[in-house]
């Protein structure tokens, strides 16, 4: 089970108002490498874990995954707050506008909604954990694209926590990965 | 751009081994203690001398960058992390919990794959009761950070009283 904290896993203070960024940063709430994906992807695989590490872990990062779906979030709304029509219109998120207002709403930098087909599962723990490899170092590498598109110091500090995350979980998984292959559980024992 | 990891784990599965050097010193010079409210100086440089583990950064170096481990962090281009500073004893409050609480998270994903580190499970003991005392702290001053708060025995009940953590400053 899940037990709410009131606090953020690393603080957001955003202080200026800026809806362009808000739209290209939700790729990393709904996008194919973003966050809720990766929450996703990692607490639906953890049952088939063959051992009590892929299961810890997969539990673990994928509760640290629903901090970064809400750190994101946080950018987002505090990036979009009290924006009016003109000011999303003339960031290019009128879509966003016409659909959601400025509600939170799941998507990539097009406007594309989030869908579970960014994520897989297959059973074999050893296919599994190399997927989450990949898919570390693909939101690594989505969080240096939003940095270098990002001027404002106050976004730009929460981007580089989140892209370190990434360095952190990749090497977990990849360790879990060398375990198992060592372990043979790709071998369908 | 990304280092290579490799004998991360060796490394880390070492530390026992590896005498106090210049690295810990180094570590301890990079904690600008002038971050932390004057107030609260003495619990910041309590918070230091505890960490013997040579390797692991201190709380708030590890906290800012977002990853406890020397040998794993990686930077981006020439970005420093960003610094924190709280500008009232709220937010000071909540900076000691968000990163002991951070400390003690990264130790206990390393802990998931190397369950034998017994180094590395009293360090985050350590940071644990650090997270609970600054918890007790924060709640007790400003308001509840989970249900379990004691804060929540009093009338009117207080957990929709105070600002949401998303909300910021703006």
């Amino acid at each position: 089970m899940w037990k709410y904290e009131k606090s953020l896993q690393y603080p957001i203070n955003i202080k200026k108002k800026n809806p362009k960024l808000a739209k290209i940063i939700v790729t990393q709430y709904g996008g194919s490498q973003g966050e809720l994906a990766a929450a996703l992807r990692y607490l639906n695989q953890r049952y088939t874990m063959p051992d009590e590490k892929g299961r810890a872990l997969l539990t673990d990062i994928g509760t640290e995954e629903l901090n970064h779906v809400e750190m994101v979030s946080s950018i987002i709304y505090q990036l979009t707050k009290d924006a009016t029509p003109e000011e999303m219109k003339a960031a290019g998120w009128e879509g966003h506008y016409a659909e959601h207002n400025t509600a939170l709403y799941p998507t990539d930098a097009n406007g594309v909604p989030f869908t579970i087909t960014y994520i897989s599962t297959t059973g074999d723990p050893v296919a599994d954990i190399m997927e989450d490899m990949a898919a570390e170092q693909k939101a690594r590498a989505v969080y240096e694209n939003l940095i270098d598109l990002t001027d404002d110091p106050d976004v730009i500090g929460p981007l580089l926590w989140l892209r370190q995350r990434e360095i952190v979980h990749f090497n977990l998984f990849r360790e879990l990965y060398e375990d198992y292959k060592k372990k043979g559980y790709d071998q369908k024992k | 751009m990304m280092n290579d990891y490799m004998d991360y784990y060796s490394y880390i599965n070492n530390l026992n081994q590896m005498p106090n050097s210049n690295e810990m010193m180094n570590l301890n010079q990079m904690i600008n203690p002038n971050q932390m409210m004057n107030n609260n100086q003495n619990k910041v440089k309590k918070s230091s001398s505890t960490n013997k583990n040579n390797g692991l950064a201190e709380p708030y170096q590890g906290f800012t960058r977002g990853n406890m481990f020397d040998n794993l962090y990686d930077e981006y281009k020439n970005y420093r992390p960003q610094e924190l500073n709280p500008t009232n004893d709220k937010e000071y409050a909540m900076l000691l919990m968000q990163m002991y609480g951070f400390a003690a998270h990264d130790l206990g994903l390393y802990l998931d794959v190397n369950p034998n580190d017994t180094n590395a499970i009293r360090q985050r003991a350590e940071y644990i009761r650090m997270y609970n005392e600054a918890l007790a702290q924060y709640e007790n001053s400003f308001g509840p950070i989970t249900q379990n708060s004691v804060m929540l025995e009093a009338t009117p009940w207080a957990w929709d009283t105070k600002k949401w953590p998303w909300e910021g400053n703006r």
